[in-house]
């Protein structure tokens, strides 16, 4: 029962920073605040761990998912440095949202992450097979779980209040806030054809009357 | 604050006035209507009390009209003699519906913001168009201005209202519109110009709504608004309700009541000297309004207060401070004298630092309008293609 909460934990956890990764932000923090502390807290109280003990589990699977995330934002730049040439800026502005996300989230320091405008120096460019030399170059302490959980909350705090959505729209690109006003029409007409087929609607309105 | 149709400039008087050919290839405009002789692209804001419509050509982009209409639908009453209304109409809008209300069955389309009346709206939105376009051969393409977290059947009813007298339609939320429109780009470059956008709070206190949006740089998300249906309407039926129990023997009509409010309005300490002149029984009798007035409106400020410190805190913290700076009222209830004064008081009692109101201005009932047109003409082809209605 412990391992099922705790393989569930990890899960949900993994699947949180899968659906930040793909732009998916509610979906994101509806898993983070709804569903997990509900199964950290089932797994706690299962587990015949001391709290201590408890608490170095937790931070070794965060910093564990952290460092498959870290992988993929390697993964990224090294996309990005292959790919430049032919998605130019615009790929780059969406790397370096998802980096920063990546970051902001794991409250690591997003003064590395290079802007979309900035150059790629060349030296950042990696042979095959070579490990990368990040690593090694500014070691960050790990966040305790204690600070991580904290960390999200605040984060998911300054979210909700800012209500920057993952793919905030300037205010002054008008074409993409008529585009997402049409596409949100188009959804929510989609949603209130669906669930009215005509004979439903009117029984309904003859049980109401 | 006059219920007068502030036409500025003047109307096109004949349909070649704005019949103008959509010939100018760099013009804003569709491949589907090529063949068309004109295109037209209009910004709508369609309000509980007055509505504002500006339109310009897309062709030479040329002002067409740039005019507010009380949102009024008189139907005539049957059997009227012939001659009483002008032309023998069946119906009047706007200020002739007012002018003429003693032969005709007002209707007002909208109540608290949204439309009540699907029929009488799409027959104004029609006056509206006829104001446009007078020979009605034009293809317009409007964005339309809806209030903020409107639900689905309020949106789906503008569209009804605006199905088949416009081409094409964009329904996009007010409060964004309002402070596109309050924004003046000609000065963005200005040092001492505080750009709204940037970082406010707009409050826009309607007739039916009050609607709050902060504004940070980004398109607002339904989260960053807030609607509360306390508004210029609560006014009215308060000072209604104030006026009946001081003077029992006198009826006042709720528009009267209106006027009054438009002419008098004030919040703070009593005001008195508000004298109006009402028939009591056919005779005229002057009575004093001023405390009922000030009771009316001190109930509106206490009630944007309270729901201006639930809105507070849904800005970023760490840009409370500048926000603060930055509160703009618009709408018909920006123009109640001493409303940014005393609400800066009760920030500033409450315990905010440095709070500070401004009024957007006279012009508040344009600025949806003028930001409906602007996202209009921004508007790509294939946006209005896929807007049709």
């Amino acid at each position: 029962m412990t391992n099922n909460h705790w393989e569930n934990a990890r899960k949900l956890f993994r699947e949180a920073c899968f659906l930040r990764s793909m732009g998916d932000e509610k979906g994101a923090i509806g898993i983070l605040s709804k569903d997990m502390p509900g199964t950290i807290s089932s797994w706690m109280a299962d587990s015949k761990l001391t709290a201590g003990e408890k608490k170095e589990r937790l931070q070794e699977m965060f910093q564990e998912e952290m460092r498959k995330v870290d992988e993929s934002v390697e993964l990224c730049e090294l996309m990005l440095n292959r790919f430049e040439e032919t998605f130019s800026l615009q790929i780059r502005s969406i790397l370096y949202d998802f980096q920063l996300l990546i970051y902001e989230v794991f409250g690591l320091d997003t003064s590395s992450v290079r802007t979309p405008s900035e150059p790629i120096a060349p030296a950042r460019k990696r042979t095959k097979g070579k490990a990368p030399s990040k690593k090694t170059a500014v070691p960050i302490p790990p966040p305790s779980a204690e600070e991580m959980a904290d960390r999200l909350r605040k984060f998911k705090e300054t979210r909700l209040r800012t209500n920057k959505e993952w793919q905030s729209i300037l205010f002054n690109d008008i074409e993409k806030i008529i585009d997402s006003v049409l596409d949100k029409e188009a959804q929510s007409r989609t949603k209130t054809t669906k669930p009215k087929p005509k004979t439903k609607r009117k029984s309904t309105r003859a049980k109401s009357s | 604050m006059s219920s007068e149709e502030l036409t500025q400039p003047e109307l096109p008087s004949t349909p070649d006035a704005v019949d103008v050919p959509a010939e100018t290839e760099n013009a804003v405009t569709e491949p589907a209507v090529g063949d068309q002789s004109n295109y037209i692209i209009v910004g709508l804001d369609l309000g509980t009390n007055t509505s504002c419509i500006q339109a310009v050509d897309a062709a030479t982009g040329n002002e067409v009209c740039n005019t507010v209409v009380p949102t009024i639908v008189g139907y005539a009453d049957r059997g009227i003699l012939a001659g009483i209304l002008p032309d023998d109409s069946a119906e009047l809008f706007g200020t002739e519906a007012l002018r003429n209300e003693l032969h005709l069955r007002i209707s007002r389309p909208l109540k608290n913001g949204v439309i009540e009346d699907v029929d009488a709206a799409a027959k104004f939105v029609k006056h509206l168009r006829d104001i446009v376009d007078p020979g009605g051969k034009a293809t317009i393409h409007a964005v339309v201005g809806i209030p903020s977290n409107t639900d689905e059947e309020a949106k789906d009813n503008v569209q009804k209202a605006v199905s088949g007298i416009f081409d094409s339609a964009i329904l996009v939320p007010e409060p964004f519109l309002a402070a596109y429109g309050f924004r003046d780009e000609s000065r963005l470059k200005d040092p001492e110009y505080v750009d709204p956008v940037k970082n406010s709070l707009f409050i826009d206190i309607g007739a039916g709504t009050t609607d709050y949006c902060i504004i940070q740089g980004y398109f607002p998300t339904p989260e960053d608004q807030l609607s509360m249906p306390i508004a210029g309407e609560n006014v009215d039926e308060q000072l209604e309700k104030g006026l009946a129990e001081a003077y029992p023997d006198t009826r006042i009509s709720l528009n009267k009541v209106r006027e009054y409010k438009e002419k008098y309005s004030y919040v703070g300490e009593p005001q008195y000297g508000m004298k109006v002149r009402v028939p009591v029984g056919g005779k005229p009798r002057t009575i004093e309004i001023g405390k009922q007035i000030g009771e009316a409106c001190n109930m509106l400020l206490e009630n944007v207060f309270q729901s201006l410190e639930k809105v507070i805190p849904m800005a970023r913290p760490d840009s409370v401070f500048e926000l603060l700076q930055n509160i703009i009222l618009t709408g018909g209830g920006s123009m109640i004298e001493n409303l940014p004064e005393e609400l800066q008081r009760l920030l500033l009692e409450s315990g905010y630092e440095n709070p500070r109101v401004l009024v957007a201005g006279q012009d508040f009932k344009t600025f949806v309008a003028n930001g409906a047109l602007k996202v209009a003409q921004a508007a790509r082809p294939e946006q209005w293609a896929n807007s049709k209605v």
